[in-house]
């Protein structure tokens, strides 16, 4: 980290492993599996060709964004592509991916050029437009941290006995149709978005959250999330399909009740210095990264870790607080 | 870049330093994609860019165009 770098707070509690700073992701580990939460957030376990799905959704929704900001202060649509893909190319002149594995296959410099600039020709003529905050910027990559009224109940630490917990995230973008507001959320996918993919955004813990989170920090009613899916395909054209998830007052209020029971076990885990496996969510969602780890008995895991997976250091571990 | 010896893959040209491409090159660049995907959609299969793209000639793409203006506040995620 250089010197005009400021280092980003710990998102726990100083001396512990309670998270006070939370964000979908790591609070969506929590729930599915305390253990899969202990391997990636307490001990920054990651497997090692993860970096090719991050880079590839990192890149992709930076130049969304630039694209969205550059029309937004009125650039005409070919300088505002010609802005996001030139700053694109820059971005991914020194990535390099293996082909020869499936995620290079599908996620590497040149298919990520091609969604991008047919993303941006496929809504050339978007009935969404981005919605201009009171300070007169886009609201877009929106970046929110606001505070609960409750906090951990830990109190054998004296240097912080009153912090709240802290719900933080970032909005990919914030859209105004027909008068009513909504999140728009970028995701990349090789699925087909159709009936099933749309359908595991309800219930879920990230999109719950964007609608109470848009709620709290521009004060006004949130209509819905729109999931924005970008199929990445080889052969035939890239497809695009927005999806469209409602959360009413009472479901949001339901999650905030269930959420001080899930950060009350994680603050009991921690205490305990134990995280539980859930042995039900092991074949969710393709099935866990860590699946073949804790097939094996405790005292071998440390071997499959380190065979499969990088361990972060501190400071590039997952962390809510990190700004983009 | 007016060199004699300038290549004229679209691979190389995806391979210069993107700093010194022109609004042209880029243009040449987008171009192929809408290219690449208009192929697509008319069901012709088409090779991957790394398997060996057909040339654009970017001789003939060079100019006076001029580099475009500094002064993005475009951040790069980390």
């Amino acid at each position: 980290m250089d010197a005009a770098t400021p280092e980003v707070p710990s998102p726990f509690l100083p001396g512990t492993n309670i998270q006070y700073a939370i964000d979908s992701t790591s609070l969506g580990w929590l729930k599915t599996c305390p253990k899969l939460y202990w391997y990636q957030m307490i001990e920054g376990w990651v497997p090692k060709d993860e970096s090719v799905h991050l880079r590839f959704g990192q890149e992709y929704h930076t130049a969304i964004e630039n694209y969205d900001k550059a029309l937004a202060q009125g650039m005409s649509f070919d300088d505002a592509v010609d802005l996001a893909v030139h700053q694109l190319l820059i971005n991914i002149h020194d990535w390099e991916t293996d082909d020869s594995t499936k995620a290079g296959h599908y996620k590497n410099p040149m298919t990520l050029l091609q969604l991008v600039v047919d993303y941006f020709d496929f809504y050339r003529a978007d009935a969404f437009e981005t919605f201009i905050l009171d300070n007169g910027a886009p609201a877009v990559e929106l970046s929110f941290r606001f505070a609960l009224d409750w906090g951990p109940t830990f109190t054998s630490n004296e240097a912080s006995p009153h912090q709240p917990y802290l719900l933080c995230g970032h909005l990919d973008r914030v859209v105004k149709y027909q008068d009513d507001l909504y999140i728009l959320d970028h995701k990349t996918t090789t699925m087909t978005p159709g009936p099933y993919y749309m359908k595991q955004w309800a219930p879920n813990n990230q999109m719950t959250l964007y609608t109470f989170a848009g709620q709290v920090v521009l004060g006004t009613v949130i209509r819905g999330v729109i999931i924005e899916a970008a199929q990445i395909k080889l052969e035939q054209p890239n497809a695009f399909v927005r999806g469209f998830t409602y959360r009413t007052d009472d479901l949001i209020d339901e999650w905030l009740h269930d959420l001080e029971y899930h950060l009350n076990a994680a603050e009991a885990f921690a205490e305990a210095g134990h995280w539980p496996m859930n042995d039900t969510a092991c074949d969710k969602f393709g099935g866990c990264r860590f699946r073949e780890v804790c097939s094996k008995n405790a005292g071998v895991r440390q071997r499959f870790l380190e065979a499969d997976f990088m361990q972060l250091p501190l400071e590039e571990r997952w962390n809510p607080l990190k700004p983009r | 870049m007016t060199d004699e010896t300038v290549p004229t893959d679209l691979n190389v040209l995806m391979s210069l330093d993107p700093l010194e491409l022109t609004r042209q090159d880029r243009d040449a660049i987008i171009a192929y994609q809408r290219k690449q995907r208009a192929q697509r959609e008319s069901g012709v299969k088409v090779k991957r860019a790394r398997e060996g793209a057909p040339s654009i000639d970017i001789k003939a793409l060079m100019g006076t165009v001029p580099k475009p203006a500094a002064g993005s506040t475009i951040r790069r995620r980390i």
